[in-house]
């Protein structure tokens, strides 16, 4: 187990991080989440011993201070160096005998599938390639601790699937702790089953992906999330009023904010909490089944996500919410 | 096509002429035993005058190593100072740095001589007049504006992206800088120590106000004889000045290029 320890980072008069406790089980996959500029790349620089934090610590199991290898979203192949010496430059500063140095970047190139590559410099690679030279070039010091920064923001939609899954099997193989940082939350779910949501520099929600889709702890990381109908009205002892829906919420916070999630809040078939009725304006094929419909409520228009052909356009339908609504 | 053919022609001539026309006057200068005007060319070729000089000739043999001696001591200390000064002013944020970066460029903005004399007071004052050191530093102050542009231009490009990698990857602080900082920053290296070179080879009112007359190098000594007319002499100074200036430039252009991976 990993310790974030009361982590704050201050630069000049601004406060990038405030206070961050989090823990981090071994050998998993554990995702930050945040918009740009909410300070995930300070945290990682800090969980990798780039920047000092202005308070706090990151520690190990054993309490004692710890320190990440980074792969950077940018790879940051030595230009001048082949690939071979990019891979083997960590054992190289410590001194590693040759042979030994010789054998591990030999298997360390033909997990990564790149041993063809040994001697091509890193502008003749392409972005996949170079992400394995530079993930080859962490993994081969035996670390426990791997940091990626927005790994596959560079990459095409089709590699990005590919690296994620490679990333997962790596993890397996090396029973490694992987932290990295991402403002896609689909890669984040699709990696993690644990994600962290930064926001302004604060940890907001730590949870499951399907708990933060499903229960977001606050309008800020509802928001970020986004994929939801955020309708305004008014608050008073958890009824809420709104030209959408009147009637019993679950009050979070009492900013009246009514909080519909596209998917799995509202649906059809009738259950104990009346939605409203709306007009079908339009649907919009979503792939695997599934349709965005476009709802009016008193020309007001709502989002929901549902199974195809479950409703007609300009066809009026009662709509019934799953459990009782949230408001922030 | 053909007309901008011609023109382009004409440029490269013209630039050809402007820059091989006194290094021409030079060389004739020195192999002519006899050239008085009106004579278009010289009446009397020796070829041998300029290695018998080269050779015999104790002064120049003299001059030869006190201006090499000084400008390898001021291209080393040049870029002691140079390099931490550009990585400073490129990397880091700090108070002062606007500061600096106008410091940086005095030397060149300041009249000379009156650098000069004030450093010539400071040095007297410290006892460092006539020694090694208070010429290489005098040599040195004037040499700094360039080198530290060209080594600044160089580590922005990348700002210190490489060094955080390596010592993320466990390299110490001396390992990246030989291992990442300087590869990387090769051309810059290069531009500084060609110009530091330069710029100390061609001092000459620094050397003799802080030297003392400790130390005539061929600038010294070349300018009374092109003052006094002995043009033949000054030729084969000029000559040999341009040999000890050209080749280390080109032996460390070749290094450059040649050695690893040509970068920006």
């Amino acid at each position: 187990m990993y310790h974030l320890d009361n982590i704050s980072q201050q630069k000049g008069n601004t406060h990038i991080l405030h206070g961050i406790n989090l823990t981090i089980d071994e050998n998993s996959i554990f995702a930050i989440l945040g918009p740009s500029g909410s300070g995930k790349t300070t945290l990682l620089n800090i969980l990798a011993g780039i920047d000092r934090p202005t308070d706090g610590k990151f520690l190990n199991e054993d309490g004692q201070v710890e320190k990440g290898i980074m792969v950077f979203q940018d790879y940051r192949l030595f230009p001048h160096m082949t690939v071979f010496k990019n891979i083997t430059f960590g054992l190289k500063v410590k001194k590693t005998n040759s042979s030994e140095l010789k054998q591990r970047a030999k298997d360390i190139m033909e997990t990564m599938g790149i041993s063809e590559l040994i001697d091509r410099y890193p502008d003749e690679l392409s972005g996949g390639q170079q992400q394995r030279v530079a993930l080859a070039r962490a993994l081969i010091l035996n670390l426990k601790l791997l940091l990626m920064d927005e790994p596959f923001s560079s990459l095409d939609e089709a590699l990005r699937i590919e690296m994620l899954d490679f990333v997962k099997e790596l993890q397996r193989k090396f029973q490694l702790t992987i932290v990295f940082v991402t403002h896609y939350k689909t890669e984040a779910y699709m990696l993690s089953n644990k994600v962290a949501i930064l926001i302004d520099g604060q940890i907001m929600q730590v949870d499951a992906p399907k708990q933060l889709e499903s229960n977001p702890q606050n309008l800020a990381v509802a928001r970020f999330l986004g994929q939801a109908n955020f309708i305004e009205g008014s608050l008073s002892n958890n009824d809420f009023v709104s030209p959408v829906y009147s009637g019993k919420v679950r009050t979070v916070t009492e900013k009246g904010v009514l909080y519909l999630p596209f998917s799995g809040q509202l649906q059809l078939n009738k259950t104990e909490y009346p939605a409203f009725k709306g007009n079908i304006l339009e649907k919009k094929w979503m792939g695997s089944n599934l349709e965005r419909i476009t709802i009016e409520i008193d020309q007001k228009t709502v989002y929901c996500d549902l199974a195809s052909e479950s409703v007609d356009e300009n066809k009026t339908y009662q709509f019934y919410f799953s459990k009782l609504p949230v408001v922030f | 096509m053909a007309s901008k053919k011609i023109l382009k022609l004409l440029v490269y001539l013209l630039f050809a002429v402007l820059v091989l026309m006194p290094l021409f006057v030079i060389f004739m200068l020195a192999i002519s035993k006899t050239w008085n005007y009106p004579s278009l060319w010289p009446k009397w070729v020796d070829w041998g005058y300029y290695f018998r000089f080269l050779i015999t000739n104790a002064e120049m043999q003299a001059s030869l190593l006190s201006s090499m001696e000084l400008a390898v001591g001021t291209v080393v200390l040049t870029i002691l100072i140079a390099y931490p000064t550009a990585m400073a002013l490129s990397y880091y944020d700090f108070k002062g740095k606007k500061l600096l970066n106008i410091l940086v460029y005095l030397p060149m903005i300041i009249p000379s001589i009156a650098v000069l004399t004030n450093m010539d007071f400071i040095m007297i004052k410290y006892g460092l007049n006539g020694s090694f050191f208070g010429v290489v530093s005098a040599h040195t102050l004037f040499c700094l504006p360039y080198a530290i542009k060209l080594l600044y231009d160089n580590l922005i490009l990348w700002k210190d992206k490489y060094e955080v990698t390596s010592r993320n990857l466990g390299a110490t602080p001396l390992q990246t800088f030989f291992k990442v900082t300087i590869p990387l920053n090769k051309n810059g290296l290069q531009g500084a120590v060609m110009m530091s070179y330069i710029v100390s080879m061609t001092q000459y009112l620094g050397t003799l106000l802080i030297g003392d007359g400790n130390y005539i190098t061929l600038s010294v000594r070349m300018f009374p004889f092109t003052t006094e007319g002995k043009y033949r002499i000054a030729a084969v100074y000029g000559i040999t000045f341009m040999l000890v200036t050209l080749i280390p430039l080109y032996l460390i252009d070749v290094w450059v290029t040649h050695k690893g991976r040509k970068l920006a």
